[in-house]
C-alpha cells in the first residue's frame, strides 16, 4: 500500500511528464495577439456604429425641426415621444451594453463599477454624436438620397424627415383677425387658428405679422386648429431644403 | 537548481516561455497545494478536485504565451482556476450565475478594512464551517481573501469584477455567515 502510494504521481508530475512526452503544446503568441486584435477591432466597430447611430438620432431631430418644439408645452413633448424612433435608442442601449461587456476583459474597465463605465461610455457617445452631427456627414447622405444617388440606405435617408408628430403644424400666417387667424400649412392647406386663454405663448400674438412662419400645436377639426401651443420660428431645416419643402 | 528555486513566479513564467520545462515544474509545485485548497473549499462537494487542478495546470501551460511577465503571475493562474471551477458549477447547474449581477452593477462600497482584523484562526475556522452554505459569488471572494490571503486588487483581477464589488461581496458573505452563526446559537 505504502509502495503504491509512493509510486503515485503528483498533479505537477503528471502534467510535466505530459509536457515532456510532447502531448501538451503552448498556443503560439500570434493566436493571443489575433484574439486581442479581434476584440479591439470589434470594440472599435461597435463604438463607431454607436457614434453613427447617436449622431443619426440627433440629425433626425434636426431634420424634423424637433429642436423648435422647445417651450411649446407638454402636449408637444408627449407627441414627439410617441412618434420618436425608439428602436434606434434601444439599439444604442444594446450596443453600449455590448461595448461595456466586451471591454470588461481589460483591467482599466473591470476594476471600475459597471454603472461608472456605462455612464462614461454613454457620455462619450452623446458628446461625440453631437460633434459628428455638426459635421456634414448625415447631411451629405441626406442630400445624396434626395437626388437618388445614395445606393445604400438611400430609402432610410429619404424618409428621415417624415417623422409624423401628431397635432403639430408648421405654416405661414396669412391673415390676423382677433382670436381667429388664417394659416397655410406645409401641405398647402389653408386653416383657421383658434386662439384661446389656454393657448401657450399667447402673449406674443400681438407681435406676429402677416407672412411670419409659425409652429402650432393643437387638434384640427374641420379646418380649425384649437391651438394649445404656438410659437414663431425663424429658421427651419425644411425651408432650407427645396425638395422636402415641395412635399 | 537552487538558483532557479529562488526565482520569482514571474521570472519562472518567463523561463517557461523560453521552453524551460523545469521552470514550469517548480511553478506548478508552488501552486499545487494552493489551488487544491482553493478548489476543495470552492467546489466543496466535487469528488475529483485533483483532476480539475490538473486541467488548470494544463491550461496554464497551453496558454502561458498570453501571460505578460511584467504583471503578477498569481492572479493570472488563479483566474484560470476560477474559470475552471465556475465551469464545473455551471455544468452542475446548482448555482445560477447571472450575466448582469446586481453586486457588479450597483457597487459603490469602499474598501472594507475592518475585515482584516478578524483574520484570526478561530474566525477562519468558524467561517470554514459555513462556507458551503454561502452562494458561490460570496463564497469565492471569502476563500480568496481569508484562506488564500489575496488583496482586494488581486481578487478583482482574478474575478474580473470592480474592487468595490469585492468589498461588497466580502461584507455580504461575512454577514451571511454571522447570520448563520446567530441562527445556530439561537437553536
Amino acid at each position: 500500500m505504502i509502495k503504491k502510494k509512493n509510486k503515485e504521481k503528483s498533479i505537477t508530475e503528471k502534467v510535466v511528464s505530459r509536457i515532456e512526452r510532447g502531448e501538451l503544446k503552448m498556443k503560439p503568441k500570434t493566436y493571443f495577439i489575433a484574439k486581442s486584435l479581434l476584440t479591439i477591432g470589434l470594440l472599435i466597430l461597435f463604438f463607431l456604429f454607436l457614434l453613427y447611430l447617436g449622431s443619426l438620432i440627433i440629425f433626425i431631430l434636426r431634420v424634423n425641426d424637433i429642436f423648435l418644439f422647445h417651450g411649446i408645452g407638454f402636449h408637444a413633448v408627449r407627441n414627439i415621444l410617441l412618434s420618436f424612433p425608439w428602436y434606434l435608442v434601444l439599439l444604442i442601449f444594446v450596443l453600449v451594453l455590448l461595448v461595456d461587456v466586451i471591454s470588461r476583459k481589460f483591467q482599466f474597465v473591470y476594476r471600475k463599477s459597471f454603472i461608472f463605465s456605462l455612464f462614461l461610455i454613454l457620455s462619450i457617445v452623446i458628446i461625440s454624436s453631437f460633434l459628428i452631427e455638426k459635421s456634414s456627414l448625415h447631411y451629405s447622405f441626406f442630400k445624396l438620397a434626395q437626388q437618388e444617388r445614395l445606393p445604400v440606405a438611400g430609402k432610410m435617408y429619404r424618409n428621415l424627415g417624415n417623422l409624423d408628430i401628431e397635432d403639430a403644424y408648421f405654416g405661414v400666417i396669412l391673415e390676423k383677425e382677433n382670436d381667429f387667424w388664417k394659416m397655410r400649412t406645409d401641405s398647402g392647406e389653408e386653416v383657421v387658428l383658434k386662439i384661446t386663454e389656454k393657448t401657450r405663448g399667447r402673449r406674443i400674438y400681438s407681435q406676429i405679422k402677416k407672412g411670419e412662419k409659425v409652429l402650432v400645436i393643437g387638434k384640427m377639426k374641420e379646418g380649425v386648429i384649437d391651438a394649445v401651443g404656438f410659437k414663431t420660428i425663424e429658421r427651419r431645416f425644411r425651408y432650407n431644403n427645396q425638395r422636402i419643402n415641395e412635399r | 537548481m537552487d538558483q532557479i528555486n529562488s526565482k520569482t513566479d514571474e521570472e519562472l513564467a518567463q523561463l517557461v516561455l523560453e521552453n524551460k520545462t523545469d521552470a514550469f515544474d517548480i511553478l506548478a509545485k508552488r501552486y499545487e497545494k494552493k489551488l487544491l485548497r482553493y478548489g476543495k473549499k470552492f467546489l466543496y462537494d466535487h469528488e475529483n478536485i485533483e483532476d480539475v487542478v490538473q486541467n488548470v495546470f494544463i491550461k496554464t501551460y497551453v496558454n502561458i504565451k498570453s501571460f505578460n511577465p511584467s504583471r503578477k503571475f498569481s492572479p493570472w493562474i488563479y483566474r484560470i482556476a476560477h474559470n475552471e471551477f465556475i465551469n464545473i458549477i455551471k455544468k452542475k447547474k446548482r448555482e445560477p450565475f447571472l450575466f448582469f449581477d446586481a453586486d457588479v452593477i450597483f457597487s459603490f462600497a469602499g474598501k472594507d478594512d475592518f475585515l482584516k482584523d478578524i483574520k484570526v484562526k478561530e474566525e477562519k475556522e468558524e467561517i470554514e464551517k459555513y462556507l458551503h452554505k454561502l452562494k458561490a459569488k460570496y463564497r469565492e471572494p471569502i476563500i480568496l481573501y481569508y484562506f488564500e490571503e489575496k488583496e482586494y486588487q488581486e481578487i478583482s483581477d482574478i474575478l474580473k469584477i470592480p474592487i468595490s464589488t469585492v468589498g461588497t461581496r466580502l461584507k455580504r458573505g461575512r454577514n451571511e455567515i454571522k447570520k448563520l452563526l446567530y441562527d445556530k446559537e439561537k437553536k
